[in-house]
């Protein structure tokens, strides 16, 4: 009853704004893992999904709708569908099949089952990008109480997550008041995966269920010989002040998603002879990375691993310094398309371990040289722009290179000597789909050997209001082709499922300039057997 | 039963033969060992941390062999005060450290139905937050810990939002809240909070004075002006509105704060009873400006910094600090007509500065100079009255806000003292073996005043009961 008046009066006071004719949209709100009706979600206009999950839309204006669910517990990449609206017409069953959010709850324990309170848990999810699996930190992160409870919240449904408890190191100053013999220190709190691992080899990966609150997922967190890291921070072989931080390798990965922000030193400097001890460590990798600023971005870095094993780790040194330029030259390969003086080429350097995010992108003619900062000794994802947008439809990057190598797909990691080749192509093929309304289509290059690759590689967008798909500009090539309603991501799972899938889809041969029509008749399910 | 208890005489806070710390920590208010509470051992004014251990499963403790000397020992855990002794190596310690207490409850809507995300807080008397929970859960549920002894009112702030009301709500009413008290260990439940349904209406109010400068508004409690319910930047062109307020006492908070230019302030008195309030302006020319004056001492220096921190929620609410030096009279100007709490701090030096602790300038600048006083640390220098094994008791000292707790070992004579001190009111009690060191609420002892620069001298009478 309630919600008929819902729709009763979100209806009155749509219709009330315009006496032009409208047009209205129906259809279900799906659990996209079991397929059942999601009840009392909201959709727009205050309007919310019945008790089987219908819900309906009505006084829209003709043309191009956007449907987009913004509950607090669904992801936005799931919740987003184009339609068109007709005047005086009702678009009947659009679906949309949605992941809700999930909750992790657990304690965290001591060697003797005590709890323990004020640690941070936190939920880390993979992906595949650059050509690489990437620990990144997922939604959810807690801290325990004062009885060791922890609670995950908005946690990613649907996808595999390792859990974990890592303490906070905090810097009183550069040099660390610790007793300088191990045996008098405290034990150092380890990174621990769930249940009680020390390295991603060994943890239990968690995966929820569209919806689901896990409970009970206690983690015990390890417990190990304190060490200290004692190092010198240099600039041209000269001690000198500068930010820094030490960071678990294996757990720093997954401070962020690569690119997304900085998350470089914390503020604590050095003093003037560049001197830091950094203890309450334990046996595992570390990274030390050492900067100065210019404004937002390292001026001067440096970054060096340490091996800590059974006792401190003396005399390293961090060598930083200024940027590395990079030079780089882009050209069209044969001949340049008509128009080829407006051509643009831009290229995003963030690096992967966060520590520079450059905010301008400056854009190069084709042909010619352009050239990027990198910092020294930091993996970087190379992330190539072709515009003016749609200036240039057939063009695409075609390969890029430094010194011999190929570095397409993949991170790259700047010497002082090498120029960066950016080959760009302007015979690119395109995929013309004919699909079920709203399916995702993939298309999949027949090349990719690997899932890192297929990941990179692969095109996924969601077909239009009438199930009509043009790709962007392909490679010439073999491609599959395939049309799914399931969640598309670049976990190892969802990647796996493609893969396995790769083969129920239309194999087609994408030639030069060429245009090659698929009809998708169905949206096959990536996971036959019913679930991930 | 009477005042009878039972006098057990333990061996405990002897002085040991090796150079070795050694006994055990124990929950103050239950007893029970306390395994996993860090021992930072350093030597008194001496950089450096000599040794860090822990306690074990069992609570107990034991230092390596150390050189012969006096040795600070700071007991910590998480989600209790903090002790710290100074004393030669001992056997058999028993550390008593206290926990800190929790509140926690449910929150519904007036038809029963969870309000998750909702904020809550813990209140001290002066209105001060100290424990919140922000994000309590899809089902209502929410939980403050952390709270060190003291006394306590639980508030939830709500937003607006559907089902609720923007406004304070008190545990369980705001005409009668109840006050919880923590001396150590309390976990209180079912302080469920059921949001009442009834009227709310709209408050809107412009600024008048900031030309083209945008303004931002924060909505207060007039009770409890550290809590806000809305808080806009609003272009000048245009009104702040906020919707669904409860009837009550409001002060709206007005600034306009761009660098470069000088800061412009306002606030306003808003009583919502059974009507929208709209139409409101609020005049930004309220800024205030206060001045200090700085006595100092022999060995104190001449030169201290003052920070200032506003009680309400202003935005920006950044503390506003200044330096001052003996002899000159310094200003503080363009400040935000609001209650501020004062504290200063000596630029060099072990000295402690001592003023006043609050300064008002909500309705004019301060009339007369504020007076910050350089001082060296103060000290208590006690004697036992009444114990016959004196080597039994610790004496403890807890500072104010009851976070941390410093012991002083009585010698043979019963006399003990805590050197080093900041000037202020200390509770010091003499705590038998079985005594809880943190005493029930209405139990403490009266605060004692400690000056800087001179000894103050106690006598601390010891009720001993003997079987």
């Amino acid at each position: 009853m309630k919600l008929t008046v819902t729709l009763a009066l979100a209806a009155i006071a749509l219709l009330a704004q315009s006496d032009a004719p409208t047009g209205s949209v129906s259809g279900r709100v799906l659990d996209a893992d079991s397929g059942e009706a999601i009840a009392d979600f909201p959709v727009e206009n205050h309007v919310r999904t019945d008790a089987k999950g219908y819900y309906k839309l009505v006084g829209l204006k003709p043309g191009p709708f956007q449907i987009s669910l913004r509950g607090e517990r669904v992801w936005p990449e799931l919740a987003v569908r184009a339609v068109t609206v007709e005047a005086g017409k009702e678009l009947t069953g659009v679906d949309l099949r949605i992941r809700l959010d999930g909750e992790i709850s657990g304690r965290v324990v001591d060697q003797n089952k005590e709890p323990v309170g004020g640690m941070p848990v936190r939920a880390i999810g993979r992906e595949y990008y650059a050509g690489g699996l990437h620990y990144f930190t997922d939604t959810g992160s807690a801290t325990t109480n004062d009885r060791g409870e922890y609670v995950l919240r908005n946690v990613r449904t649907g996808r595999a997550l390792l859990l974990l408890v890592e303490k906070h190191k905090l810097y009183e100053g550069p040099i660390s008041e610790a007793p300088a013999d191990p045996k008098m220190r405290k034990p150092a709190y380890r990174a621990t995966y769930y249940p009680n691992a020390d390295s991603v080899e060994a943890a239990t990966f968690v995966t929820l269920r569209s919806g689901e609150r896990r409970e009970g997922m206690d983690i015990q967190v390890l417990r190990s010989a304190g060490y200290c890291i004692n190092a010198t921070l240099t600039v041209e072989s000269a001690p000198a002040s500068l930010d820094f931080k030490v960071t678990d390798e294996l757990t720093s990965s997954a401070n962020m998603i690569p690119g997304s922000a900085s998350s470089g030193p914390t503020g604590v400097s050095s003093g003037p002879d560049g001197k830091i001890r950094i203890c309450d460590l334990y046996p595992g990798q570390f990274r030390i990375a050492a900067l100065r600023r210019a404004g937002s971005l390292p001026a001067v870095f440096g970054a060096t691993s340490v091996t800590i094993g059974k006792e401190d780790v003396q005399n390293v040194r961090v060598i930083a310094g200024e940027s590395i330029v990079v030079p780089g030259e882009v050209a069209w390969e044969g001949n340049p398309p008509d128009g080829a003086d407006k051509a643009q080429f831009s290229l995003q350097t963030p690096t992967v371990t966060n520590d520079s995010m450059p905010s301008s992108r400056p854009r190069y003619p084709i042909p010619g040289p352009f050239s990027f900062s990198a910092l020294r000794a930091v993996e970087h994802l190379l992330q190539p722009a072709i515009g003016p947008p749609n200036a240039f439809p057939n063009a695409y990057v075609k390969d890029i290179t430094y010194g011999v190598s190929s570095v397409f797909h993949q991170t790259f990691r700047a010497s002082s000597e090498g120029t960066l080749r950016v080959t760009i192509a302007n015979d690119g093929g395109f995929v013309k789909a004919s699909a079920p309304a709203g399916a995702q289509i993939l298309i999949l290059p027949g090349t990719a050997a690997t899932e890192a690759a297929l990941a990179d590689a692969m095109v996924s967008a969601q077909a239009d209001p009438a199930g009509n798909f043009t790709s962007r500009s392909l490679a010439p090539g073999e491609y599959y082709v395939l049309a799914t309603n399931d969640p598309i991501d670049h976990t190892p799972e969802c990647i796996a499922n493609i893969r396995r899938a790769r083969n129920r889809g239309q194999d087609v041969d994408v030639g030069p300039n060429a245009t090659v029509t698929v009809i998708l008749r169905e949206a096959i399910s990536l996971t036959p057997a019913g679930g991930r | 039963m009477g005042k009878v208890s039972v006098w057990v005489i333990v061996a405990c806070l002897y002085p040991a033969d090796a150079s070795v710390f050694a006994g055990r920590a124990v929950e103050d208010h239950s007893g029970n060992p306390l395994p996993r509470a860090e021992i930072r051992i350093t030597q008194p004014h001496t950089a450096g941390i000599v040794a860090e251990i822990e306690t074990g499963a069992d609570g107990s403790f034991r230092t390596p062999d150390l050189p012969d000397a006096d040795y600070v020992l700071r007991f910590s855990r998480f989600n209790y005060a903090t002790v710290e002794v100074t004393s030669h190596a001992r056997s058999g310690m028993l550390l008593r450290m206290v926990r800190f207490g929790a509140i926690a409850g449910k929150i519904a809507d007036f038809e029963g139905r969870p309000v998750p995300y909702s904020r809550v807080v813990a209140l001290t008397p002066s209105g001060a937050i100290v424990g919140t929970d922000d994000q309590n859960s899809p089902r209502g549920e929410y939980r403050i810990y952390g709270l060190p002894p003291g006394s306590y009112q639980v508030a939830i702030l709500t937003s607006g939002e559907s089902r609720t009301r923007r406004g304070l709500l008190l545990y369980p009413n705001n005409s009668a809240p109840r006050d919880f008290t923590v001396a150590g260990g309390e976990d209180y439940t079912g302080a469920d909070f059921t949001l009442p349904d009834g009227p709310t209406f709209r408050v809107s109010a412009k600024a008048d004075g900031s030309q083209t400068r945008s303004t931002m508004f924060t909505f207060v409690s007039a009770d409890r002006p550290g809590l806000h319910f809305a808080q806009q930047l609003i272009p000048s062109d245009r009104a702040f509105t906020v919707e669904d307020v409860r009837p009550g006492d409001y002060e709206l908070l007005a600034a306009a704060v761009s660098p470069g230019n000088p800061s412009m302030f306002g606030r306003a008195h808003v009583t919502v009873t059974a009507a929208d309030v709209e139409g409101l302006s609020v005049t930004l020319d309220q800024t205030r400006s206060a001045s200090f004056t700085l006595r100092t001492q022999e060995p104190c220096g001449s030169g201290a910094t003052v920070e200032l921190t506003a009680r309400e929620a202003w935005i920006p609410n950044r503390p506003i600090s200044t330096t001052i030096q003996a002899g000159k009279l310094s200003s503080l100007t363009g400040l935000a007509p609001a209650q501020y709490s004062v504290k200063a701090k000596a630029s060099q030096g072990s000295c402690y500065a001592t003023t006043q602790g609050l300064l008002d300038l909500v309705r004019d600048s301060a009339s007369q100079p504020v007076e910050v006083a350089l001082t060296p640390p103060g000290s208590i220098r006690g004697h036992l009255i009444g114990a016959s094994r004196p080597l039994d008791y610790v004496v403890v000292l807890m500072p104010g806000d009851g976070s941390s707790q410093r012991i002083a070992l009585p010698d043979e004579k019963g006399e003990f003292a805590f050197p080093d001190l900041p000037p202020g009111a200390y509770s010091v009690l003499a705590a038998g073996p079985n005594t809880r060191w943190m005493p029930a609420p209405g139990h403490a002892p009266p605060p004692i005043e400690v000056l800087g620069g001179t000894p103050t001298p106690l006598e601390l009478h010891v009720a001993e009961v003997s079987r």
